[in-house]
């Protein structure tokens, strides 16, 4: 599929989206603040990596790489935004408030995007809509030790995966 | 930060958990395509061919639902056919409803989960045999759930309708991003 991509071929271009889509709108959203400006900058990295495809050594991972595609294009919305907003005539060297948890944020998502969907949804209710675990198995209609049981194993999981971010 | 932190931290950021607006991912390939509508050298282009030639396969695995004889109080020579979502718009469902007047064949669509076409883009109905492929009209979808469109040529020789995306100025070929799918048979 990798190799498809860097042909520029559009049905990998669609794979690779749904695979990392919703990480770079996670990054995008993390350093933009704006849902609208963070589909334009999803948009525009998607695109970019489809036009730089040709680039793209297949041999390596594409994640850092559409990172990097997506947090440029994230830096220049903002500042294109924030000369807008403020004034033409200002010289802004401006670094969005979010950037530097950017590639933390990247990441994460897209180790929950790799989560099975019966763990993803009991890692949300639980982080970020703050449900205990018994609330959360009553929503779901399973026993509290099932929800504690894939709790457990998601947060494995996901530290397992992201140990690169925290390990020296 | 420990691993523990940084995991509480972000997890119970809502951007972390953020999805992107549906259309997004459509508007990224109705783009795509209109590049490679502009530059057919592209070397992605062949693909093209890789979907109309796929599509026989999709139509041929299609579940079928044909009821004649429905809505006869409006439409008394109405045939209904189930159209099938696509890889694109995986969630949409819809019918096609069908039949012939003086003028030509009317084609009623009604369609659920089918957003509006993104800027510069349109949807446009076609029909198709092993022959030809014809048009039967463009719409954009920014209301309602019906659209209706017209057919100058006898559906009784045509299979296959599908509804595709299309680019302004992209030409009159169906791009290969096909939404929905369906196939009659047995049109009288």
């Amino acid at each position: 599929m990798l190799e498809q991509f860097r042909d520029g071929d559009s049905l990998a271009v669609k794979a690779v989206y749904e695979e990392h889509g919703g990480a770079v709108f996670s990054l995008s959203l993390s350093v933009l603040g704006d849902r609208d400006l963070a589909a334009d900058c999803t948009q525009q990295t998607f695109l970019k990596a489809w036009r730089a495809a040709s680039t793209y050594d297949p041999d390596r991972e594409l994640a850092p790489w559409l990172y990097s595609i997506a947090r440029r294009t994230a830096i220049d919305i903002y500042r294109k935004r924030n000369r807008e907003v403020i004034r033409d005539d200002v010289d802004i060297v401006a670094i969005p408030p979010g950037l530097d948890t950017a590639w933390e944020i990247f990441q994460v998502r897209a180790a929950l995007d790799r989560l099975p969907d019966e763990e993803r949804s009991i890692m949300k209710l639980s982080h970020l809509e703050g449900y205990t675990h018994a609330e959360i198995g009553d929503r779901l209609g399973i026993p509290v030790g099932t929800v504690k049981s894939r709790s457990h194993r998601a947060r494995q999981r996901l530290v397992e995966m992201l140990r690169h971010l925290v390990e020296p | 930060m420990s691993e523990d932190r940084m995991l509480e931290d972000l997890l119970a950021r809502p951007e972390t958990w953020a999805e992107p607006p549906a259309d997004v991912e459509t508007r990224v390939l109705a783009e795509i395509t209109a590049s490679q509508q502009e530059t057919p050298e592209t070397p992605a282009r062949r693909w093209t061919w890789q979907i109309v030639a796929g599509l026989a396969t999709v139509a041929a695995s299609i579940v079928l639902a044909v009821f004649f004889g429905l809505g006869a109080g409006e439409e008394p020579e109405a045939a209904v056919f189930a159209l099938s979502p696509t890889i694109e718009a995986p969630d949409l469902v819809g019918t096609a409803s069908v039949g012939a007047v003086d003028a030509g064949w009317w084609v009623r669509l009604e369609l659920t989960g089918l957003p509006p076409a993104p800027e510069g883009s349109y949807y446009e109905g076609w029909v198709s045999n092993s022959s030809n492929t014809v048009s039967i009209g463009t719409f954009h979808m920014k209301g309602g759930t019906s659209v209706a469109l017209w057919s100058g040529v006898d559906l009784t020789e045509y299979n296959d309708l599908w509804v595709t995306l299309q680019h302004e100025g992209g030409g009159h070929d169906p791009t290969d991003l096909v939404m929905l799918t369906g196939r009659f048979e047995g049109l009288e």
